[in-house]
């Protein structure tokens, strides 16, 4: 369903080994991480503006969400008022079929991408090269990352596992005429030079969404290097691909979805660019593109949508607050994680996407320490989510909603627990097994090595922590 | 059934079969009904890497002839506006393209546009916003693709907040493309450090005219 070709379960814990093993990624991500929450800080000097911002944030997704069919038929409708076709793609592959016709239609031949994850979730690079065609990520950290063959570790700052110098060997290595050199500026000159050249070829631009308005049939970006414009702008034909939760009401909407978003993803007070496309280039416009497509992506949202409480999940706005303030993400960066949308966030949404039997173990990967949700703009509970799928992976109820339901659970950590349970609910046994604990400590099984590893070895007490509140209570006495 | 309607009433069923009550909005704040603040323009824009100079109406091209000489700023590219048009009548007789056949310029414009200069419909001031309507006077790309994209925008033509400016084209219907400019087109991808001029205009010059 992805350019992932593995389940994300798939040697999860090889993955993790090696991440921790990594020095310099690992010195990438403390930097890069400290940074944005630093600049986000920043950005909220008043903790109960915030607060009310957060709330008002959460109000206005819960409440598109809450009327998320009538809105998309609005937006289909004030869309095609607008000269803008709408496809509705129920899977990945439904969307890729959907692209790779339109390009077919319009005889492209070079195509450009800004940023976009819905696009990286359907794997819709490798589904056009299948089909023949190359498309250029033109967003400098996502271009980096695609001439290296690798995927975005970040959902905001693509190339954040990387530093200068091996950005500056694989430029050196991979575009003629470009000499070694570490400096930022001109790195990111070369990169422009070669993409102004893509930009003025290109004959198809493909584009995500970051809110699309059903108000007005608006579809609004967000970025700061120009690369979004210059996709949806100057080739003839700009296909745009939305998850279908990303609809909001109205134009009123959007100030306050504006004031949480760049603050929340890179500490900026607003991006360089906020782009709102409602229609392609009329008679009288000298440029712009003449075609302008919309494609709705589903692809397990409905899904995700039925439950009340999953439903939050929707509400996401893609900011990347979550993982930013992660200690698992920040110690092991995206890659470990084997997914398009890695850390907390991704946590929720890959298992109920690729079912809890290929994706259930990630929900592991989290100490439900509580940042993530503490930082959320748009306030989704998300250490209550990855409880809740923890316990759906281990659930034998058949009305569950998520798919792959129960398939974390083993016999024997189930037997562990019905054991403990017997013995917690029955007093007499409970003090009985506690004593022989206790005296018997030094003749006790070790523990398995998968603890012992990184942990001194635990022990129990000389004495139960009821003998010693009583021992206590009769000196007093 | 088509994939539209399948997946409509998946979300239909999904929605009557466990409805939630939605998140509930906070009290209503007072919206800005104050003047734009200029000053926080100014520096906001400044804080972004834009230049900004604040005069008469009357006084920009003058400025602008000088700024030219300074720099060796020779060949502009305009649109259809009235800064075209004033720039273009200018004594000091500058070099002026007018960008009006994409399909004949385009390949120019990439190649050797210097710098772009045109008229910002408006702006919202409490971000150091520029807005950049689409339409008929002012090509798209005029505002992206020269590395310096000289601005002109009115005070008169401010918003405080971008809450107010939202009113505006909830009233009035929006254009094929609104633009919201905040300064040079600028990346931090490469190992968080700031380098401006990623794919749009490196240098962002702003005239805030009364």
């Amino acid at each position: 369903m992805s350019g992932f070709t593995n389940h994300p379960d798939q040697d999860f814990g090889v993955r993790i080994h090696d991440a921790l093993g990594d020095a310099e990624l690992r010195e990438s991500f403390h930097g890069a991480m400290t940074f944005l929450r630093d600049r986000r800080r920043a950005q909220f000097p008043d903790p109960e503006a915030l607060e009310t911002l957060r709330d008002s944030g959460a109000a206005i997704r819960d409440r598109a969400l809450a009327q998320l069919p009538d809105l998309l038929e609005q937006l289909e409708d004030r869309c095609r008022h607008n000269g803008i076709q709408v496809h509705w793609a129920e899977t990945a592959e439904d969307a890729n079929r959907i692209i790779t016709g339109l390009i077919r239609a319009v005889n492209g031949k070079r195509i450009v991408k800004g940023k976009s994850m819905a696009t990286e979730e359907i794997g819709l690079n490798t589904a056009l090269e299948a089909a023949g065609f190359t498309c250029l990520e033109s967003d400098m950290g996502e271009y980096i990352v695609q001439q290296a063959h690798e995927t975005p570790s970040h959902i905001i700052m693509p190339a954040i596992h990387r530093n200068k110098a091996s950005i500056a060997r694989q430029f050196a290595e991979q575009i003629p005429d470009t000499p070694y050199t570490e400096d930022v500026d001109e790195l990111i000159g070369t990169g422009r030079r070669v993409l102004r050249r893509a930009f003025a070829e290109a004959d198809v631009g493909i584009s995500g969404v970051n809110f699309a308005v059903a108000e007005t049939g608006t579809l609004c970006l967000v970025e700061n290097e120009g690369n979004g414009r210059m996709s949806t702008t100057v080739p003839d034909t700009h296909i745009a691909v939305m998850g279908l939760e990303k609809v909001i009401e109205k134009l009123a909407d959007l100030p306050d979805l504006m004031r949480l978003l760049p603050k929340s993803a890179t500490g900026q007070a607003i991006t360089t660019y906020v782009n709102m496309i409602s229609g392609p280039r009329r008679d009288d416009e000298s440029d712009g593109p003449r075609q302008v497509h919309l494609v709705l992506l589903d692809n397990g949202r409905s899904r995700i949508y039925a439950d009340r409480q999953l439903r939050a999940t929707l509400r996401c706005i893609r900011c990347g607050a979550c993982m930013n303030h992660c200690p698992v993400y920040e110690r092991l960066g995206g890659h470990a994680y084997g997914t398009v949308y890695p850390g907390p966030i991704g946590q929720v949404v890959m298992p109920q996407l690729f079912g809890l039997d290929h994706a259930g173990k990630l929900t592991q990967a989290c100490s439900l320490n509580g940042a993530c949700g503490e930082v959320c703009p748009v306030r989704i509970p998300l250490p209550d989510l990855i409880r809740r799928l923890r316990h759906e992976g281990v659930s034998t109820d058949p009305a569950s909603p998520v798919r792959g339901h129960g398939r974390q659970r083993r016999f024997s950590e189930a037997l562990i627990w019905r054991v403990w349970c017997f013995i917690h609910t029955r007093p007499p046994l409970y003090r009985l097994v506690t004593r022989v604990a206790t005296r018997a400590r030094h003749w006790l099984p070790p523990l398995p090595r998968a603890w012992t590893r990184h942990r001194a070895p635990l022990q129990p007490a000389d004495r139960s922590f009821q003998e010693m509140m009583r021992h206590r209570e009769d000196r007093r006495s | 059934m088509k994939p539209r309607d399948r997946i409509l009433s998946r979300l239909r069923h999904g929605r009557a079969a466990s409805p939630a009550a939605p998140y509930p909005a906070p009290q209503a704040q007072a919206t800005a009904d104050s003047a734009p603040d200029i000053d926080a323009m100014v520096t906001a824009l400044q804080a972004a890497h834009a230049e900004v100079f604040r005069m008469d109406e009357s006084a920009w091209p003058d400025h602008l002839a000088s700024l030219a000489e300074q720099r060796a700023w020779q060949q502009w590219w305009v649109g259809r506006d009235e800064v075209a048009s004033t720039w273009q009548a200018h004594g000091s007789a500058p070099s002026v393209t007018v960008f009006e056949d994409w399909e004949r310029q385009k390949s120019t414009l990439f190649e050797s546009a210097p710098i772009g200069l045109s008229l910002a419909q408006g702006g919202i001031a409490d971000t150091g916003t520029l807005i950049v309507e689409s339409g008929s006077a002012v090509p798209r790309t005029l505002s992206l693709v020269p590395p310096v994209h000289v601005v002109v925008v009115r005070e008169n033509s401010l918003f405080p907040d971008m809450a107010t400016a939202m009113v505006h084209y909830s009233r009035h219907g929006m254009p094929t493309n609104l633009i919201f400019i905040s300064g040079p087109s600028k990346t931090a991808d490469i190992q968080q450090t700031m380098a401006y001029g990623a794919h749009g205009p490196r240098e962002l010059i702003v005239y805030l005219c009364r």
